[in-house]
């Protein structure tokens, strides 16, 4: 009988569905062949879900899901896809330099010559704060770390930051502001045990889908198990709510304070709780008290809440009860929603005001956890401390022991850490706007395509003024087609180091094939970088490992304290969750708790112990509602938010390299409610043009019929039709996150 | 080119009987088995230009029973070889 390659393919993709209902993700190996399969992340979210690598003829052919990691085996379709990126035609394989207005192709001495010749001129000629690094949260702890320790310790700037600025600086700064310490305290096991889920601008159905199927996994084998979401848009995330509360973009402040008032007023506060771990503040202070809290909140009953918010107060009421039910675990979780906001930060401390006043927090169930974008954002740029006030883990720059200690730790002169905090992301490109920041040094992201108003930062970027070097696994992007210099970076599975995920859980990421062409991992370049700058000595490391063991005497002692994940334990397990102070000791699943957490003492006569703040206490923040800076008028009068899809991601480099999902959404289109496009006189599939006060841009409709009226979706993944040219620049005060997720339009017939 | 794809349904509680008639309803699409209560295990044979990505968008957007599709296999057929 003759087998087609056909009948072939479709036994092997039964065979890998059916064993999927058991284990899924595993068959693919038996599907395809002989391969040898290394241990690794996938390269897209911030969930961090385990795979293996299958490596045929020295080519990535295939991944399949680790069934021993926290995902189950389970994988979303692009991670599935990642063999696709990785020999894609765009893949960036030699050094660029712009002559007379064009790339051309050079060598890596002349390029590398360049650009340590350019940022050493600039650093000598108008000082250290001429030159600066962008970062990202898809690069490897290690090359974050070199990058950070040479531009702080080595050019002595802090213009150090990077793209999680843009996607979870809110969620750091609320988490810092009530608990004293970032980072979430609980992990992915709370789903497991959680009775009431708060998803609050959060569509993770599409951003974390593997995520989202253990949230509706957990629903339907609990018992009574609630889910509300809260989003001006019905997502798919909805379709497993069982209470969606749609609002006014940019209310949701005055919804989180009616739910805490129902929780007082209702009794549902857990006095105790409070007694004992909680202080109360207002501004930057932690010196009100319960009866200003019950004061302000006096101003936010339901149908008062309701009124601002455009929702229903019956609904606040019951997304407040269930939240607060007595016995009943309850977990928020949350992402670009609250923090892509002017009052990003505020909007976190009254998610974790809930929990704080109802006491659940570090129970099993009980906790909230703000997702992540990037696979690294956490481990490589939050914890490392890559962002322009911080230094490594939890050290601030502002602080004079903390640079002291750094000092002493790197082994350089003390002063050598300058005082001042640098510029964060839009801050830094406005310095480049200005002229002030003369060289900047891009990895692994793409702010020319990226960043909010992004016309007035393109101009920046490509001005005669400034100089700028994108190291790329890809080109053209829309910002190294702005760069002077484009260096070919190795891409994932062609390199090695370790990426820290949305739970404290760190990985490791092994090297399984070469990259192609001339591109090199990004380790290797800064090291060279900091070789031909003349700082070799502070950065000596000839392979990520030798970094990664000074990663972890830099982390010992601190509240970070993962010293005792050492890189053949990384290679063993399938994910480590920090604090792990010590060789033998098993990772810490729920942060504070005694017992779990080895930084609360055995003998701690609570449960709990909030020890990142004064007194041990966590702090419930005063905040009051705020609007946007932007809302609808006259000329302006629909709403802006933007977001994803569960097909692509970020600005689509890798994703459009994909044949299966290049087909699918890689165009951004104008998501409007049937009665807006009537109104507008369009249908689906028209063109329409938004703008906004800063900028235009072109989409076709497509008509949500769940949608809110007055609000129109654009997703960020189109390399062409850029929704940041409309977006606002805008930033929170405290954590200098824009506000990608609320704008003024107008919507016109293209 | 022609795509073979496996992948498995996740659909709320109850309802993959009902989600598994319909799917076998559409062109190229054969379901291989399930739990019986919330998970099925299908195979999707699409003729050029056909795109996984694009059918699971398809199917997510007309069945507000389903959940998830979670791909496990994606393969491609070569033309000459069918």
């Amino acid at each position: 009988m003759k087998v087609t390659r056909r009948d072939f393919l479709r036994t092997s993709a039964a065979a890998s569905a059916l064993a999927a209902l058991g284990s899924p993700c595993r068959a693919l190996a038996e599907a395809t062949g002989p391969v040898t399969w290394t241990k690794s992340v996938c390269r897209y979210c911030g969930t961090g879900c385990g795979l293996y690598v299958g490596v045929k003829n020295g080519k990535v052919t295939a991944v399949q899901g680790d069934g021993d990691n926290h995902n189950a085996g389970f994988l979303c379709l692009k991670g599935l896809l990642l063999p696709e990126i990785m020999a894609a035609p765009d893949r960036h394989l030699h050094p660029l330099v712009r002559r007379n207005g064009k790339l051309v192709r050079v060598s890596w001495e002349e390029a590398m010559g360049l650009v340590a010749s350019r940022f050493k001129e600039a650093a000598e000629k108008f000082g250290p704060d001429a030159v600066g690094f962008y970062g990202s949260g898809q690069a490897l702890t290690e090359e974050s770390y070199v990058a950070n320790k040479l531009f702080r310790a080595g050019l002595r700037t802090n213009n150090v930051d990077g793209n999680p600025r843009l996607c979870m600086a809110s969620a750091a700064a609320g988490y810092l502001s009530t608990y004293g310490k970032d980072e979430p305290m609980g992990c992915y096991e709370d789903i497991d045990h959680a009775d009431v889920f708060l998803i609050v601008g959060a569509n993770m159905a599409e951003a974390h889908p593997v995520l989202f199927r253990r949230v509706a996994r957990r629903r339907e084998q609990g018992k009574g198990v609630k889910v509300i979401v809260l989003d001006p848009r019905r997502t798919p995330t909805s379709r497993i709510a069982d209470l969606h509360l749609s609002f006014t973009p940019g209310t949701d402040l005055a919804i989180l304070n009616a739910m805490a008032h129902v929780l007082l007023a209702e009794g549902m506060a857990d006095e105790e709780f409070v007694r004992a771990h909680v202080a109360f503040g207002e501004g930057t202070e932690a010196n009100k008290s319960l009866d200003d809290y019950r004061k302000l909140l006096a101003d936010y009953a339901p149908a008062r809440a309701a009124e601002i918010a455009g929702c229903r107060a019956e609904d606040i009421v019951t997304a407040a009860r269930w939240f607060g039910e007595q016995g009943r675990a309850a977990m928020s979780m949350w992402t670009q929603g609250l923090n892509q906001r002017t009052r990003g930060v505020w909007a976190n401390n009254l998610v974790h005001n809930l929990h704080l006043l109802t006491g659940k927090i570090g129970l099993p169930g009980s906790t909230p956890f703000s997702l992540t974008g990037q696979p690294n954002a956490c481990g490589g740029v939050r914890d490392g401390g890559a962002l322009a006030h911080l230094l490594p883990y939890g050290r601030l720059v502002a602080n004079e022991k903390h640079r002291e200690e750094m000092e002493r730790l790197w082994g350089v002169p003390a002063g050598t850490l300058a005082p001042k905090p640098g510029l964060a992301a839009v801050d830094l490109f406005r310095s480049l706007e200005e002229g002030k920041l003369k060289c900047l040094y891009v990895m692994c992201t793409n702010p020319g395509q990226s960043l909010p108003n992004v016309d007035r930062y393109r101009k920046a970027m490509a001005g005669d003024g400034s100089f700028l070097v994108v190291s790329e696994a890809f080109h053209p992007t829309r910002t190294s087609e702005l760069a002077d210099v484009v260096l070919p970076a190795a891409l994932w599975a062609e390199k090695e180091g370790v990426y820290g995920c949305a739970e404290r859980r760190y990985q490791l990421l092994q090297k399984a094939v070469e990259p192609p062409g001339e591109a090199r991992p990004d380790f290797d370049i800064l090291c060279e970088l900091a070789g031909r700058l003349g700082h070799g000595k502070l950065i000596p490391f000839k392979t990520p490992e030798e970094a990664w063991n000074e990663i972890l005497r830099v982390a010992k002692g601190t509240p970070y304290d993962f010293s005792g994940m050492t890189r053949e334990r990384l290679r063993q397990a399938h994910g480590l969750l920090w604090p792990l102070p010590a060789a033998g000791h098993p990772g810490t699943r729920r942060r504070y708790v005694r017992g779990e957490d080895p930084l609360v003492p055995a003998a701690h006569p609570q449960r709990i112990q909030f020890y990142g703040r004064p007194g041990a206490r966590a702090v419930v923040w005063l905040r009051p509602q705020k609007s946007p800076e932007e809302v609808p008028d006259a000329v302006y009068p629909l709403y802006l938010t933007t977001g994803r899809v569960i097909e692509h991601w970020h600005t689509g480099t890798m994703t459009r390299n994909c044949r299966e999902l290049r087909h699918a959404r890689a165009e951004a289109t104008a998501e409007m409610h049937p009665q807006d496009a009537a109104r507008l006189g369009v249908e689906g599939g028209d063109p329409v043009r938004i703008t906004s006060r800063r900028g235009q841009e072109t989409f076709r409709v497509s008509l949500a019929e769940g949608g809110r009226p007055g609000v129109v979706f654009v997703h960020m993944h189109d390399d062409r039709r850029l929704c940041n040219r409309i977006t606002i620049d805008a930033v929170d005060p405290v954590s200098r996150q824009p506000e990608y997720k609320i704008c003024a339009v107008k919507v016109e017939k293209a | 080119m022609s795509l073979v794809a496996g992948f498995v349904v996740e659909t709320l509680p109850g309802a993959a009987e009902r989600v598994a008639a319909r799917l076998s309803r559409l062109p190229g699409i054969s379901v291989e088995g399930g739990d019986g209560n919330r998970r099925l295990a299908a195979v999707w044979t699409a003729g050029r230009g056909g795109s996984m990505a694009e059918l699971a968008e398809q199917l997510l957007a007309s069945d507000p029973d389903l959940l998830g599709i979670y791909p496990t296999f994606v393969g491609n057929g070569a033309d000459e070889e069918e």
